[in-house]
């Protein structure tokens, strides 16, 4: 294996240390800093070339042709893109991760033909949002003083219940699908009709069983 | 024929030909970081003057560059250039790109770009140089 990292001070560290676990991995480390170029090499004892990874000649100096890996951590995404770019069709790198401070040049990268971008801001937003749409639940609403709860949840082409027939899924007792809304139309749920992807489903259930009803509509689990 | 010009870098190379390309009656919209940088255009510059990080693609999306057939990319950073060229050619579909870079290596990155045209002031100078003085290559 062999790996180029590029710029980046504690990431960069913290790779080397991951990478070097391996025996037969072969790194090459390049950085535009003299003085963060110092403190990685002696951290890990290894040699750190000082040089601006976006220059064909520094490059093509430490010999990075055909690497399996070439990484670009520095904090100018710029930077990142053209050093990775340079790799990829001059060096035939055959992978690249560049670094993104900018969550906008996740997407915009990867059109542009980078393998892999990774930006800290971008994964801390999925992550927020895989955890605050841990359900499909799009509004609840309390009936009967709260007795009853009417959920409308919106269906994805992941959840285990979708595209299968209502007979075929062995739905929990304590909740039914009452209604189904299907732009334009509203389809009163009978055994044959088929769940799709987009389908908001108004589901009845009492509020205990709320939550179990939205897991087994996810994947299937019946915990009743 | 009036065209319409991007230019993206009000460096002294792409302010002087903004003026030129809006004073000869082109379309022109220049684009630059900071504000201070119009200063070098003059007080009645026919062009319409945009403030803003190019580095930023929903600002250049939002600048309606997408609809110039011409783009002239010139801030002060090569690798700026070379990531600007490869959206107008990628993202946008710019059919005429002319971009300046300082450093002689980076026409690699635009192999295989149709349309995309590097200007090189090192190339120039050199090439410059020969010619008034006959030396050969």
């Amino acid at each position: 294996m062999k790996i180029v990292i590029c710029n980046g001070r504690h990431s960069a560290d913290y790779l080397i240390k991951q990478f070097r676990k391996n025996k037969n991995t072969e790194l090459i480390i390049i950085n535009d800093n003299i003085e963060t170029a110092k403190y990685i090499s002696q951290e890990n004892n290894i040699d750190v070339y000082v040089g601006d990874a976006t220059k064909e000649y520094v490059l093509s100096e430490n010999n990075i042709d055909n690497c399996n890996l070439f990484v670009a951590l520095s904090r100018s995404d710029t930077d990142n893109y053209v050093a990775c770019q340079l790799a990829k069709t001059v060096y035939n790198a055959q992978k690249c991760i560049c670094r993104a401070v900018n969550p906008k040049n996740v997407d915009l990268f990867k059109r542009l033909g980078i393998d892999i971008v990774v930006s800290s801001t971008y994964l801390l937003g999925e992550t927020v949002k895989s955890l605050i749409s841990v359900s499909n639940l799009v509004k609840s609403l309390a009936i009967e003083d709260e007795k009853i709860v009417l959920s409308e949840i919106v269906l994805k082409g992941t959840d285990f219940i979708c595209n299968k027939q209502l007979k075929d899924i062995n739905f929990p007792a304590t909740g039914s699908i009452s209604c189904i809304f299907r732009n334009p139309n509203v389809i009163i749920p009978k055994g044959d009709t088929k769940l799709v992807p987009g389908d908001k489903l108004l589901v009845i259930s009492n509020p205990k069983s709320q939550l179990s009803i939205l897991e087994f509509i996810q994947n299937g689990t019946n915990k009743e | 024929m009036q065209k319409k010009y991007y230019i993206l870098g009000l460096s002294k190379f792409g302010s002087g030909l903004a003026q030129i390309l809006a004073d000869s009656g082109n379309d022109v919209v220049v684009i630059d970081k900071n504000k201070t940088s119009f200063l070098k255009l003059s007080p009645n510059f026919p062009g319409y003057r945009l403030e803003g990080d190019l580095t930023d693609i929903r600002f250049l999306e939002s600048s309606g560059i997408v609809d110039t057939d011409s783009v002239v990319i010139a801030t002060d950073s090569d690798n700026l250039n070379i990531m600007l060229t490869h959206i107008c050619y990628k993202v946008f579909n710019i059919s005429h790109i002319f971009v300046r870079l300082s450093r002689n290596d980076k026409g690699l990155l635009f192999k295989d770009m149709k349309g995309v045209n590097v200007i090189n002031p090192y190339q120039l100078s050199l090439n410059y140089f020969l010619s008034i003085t006959g030396e050969k290559k």
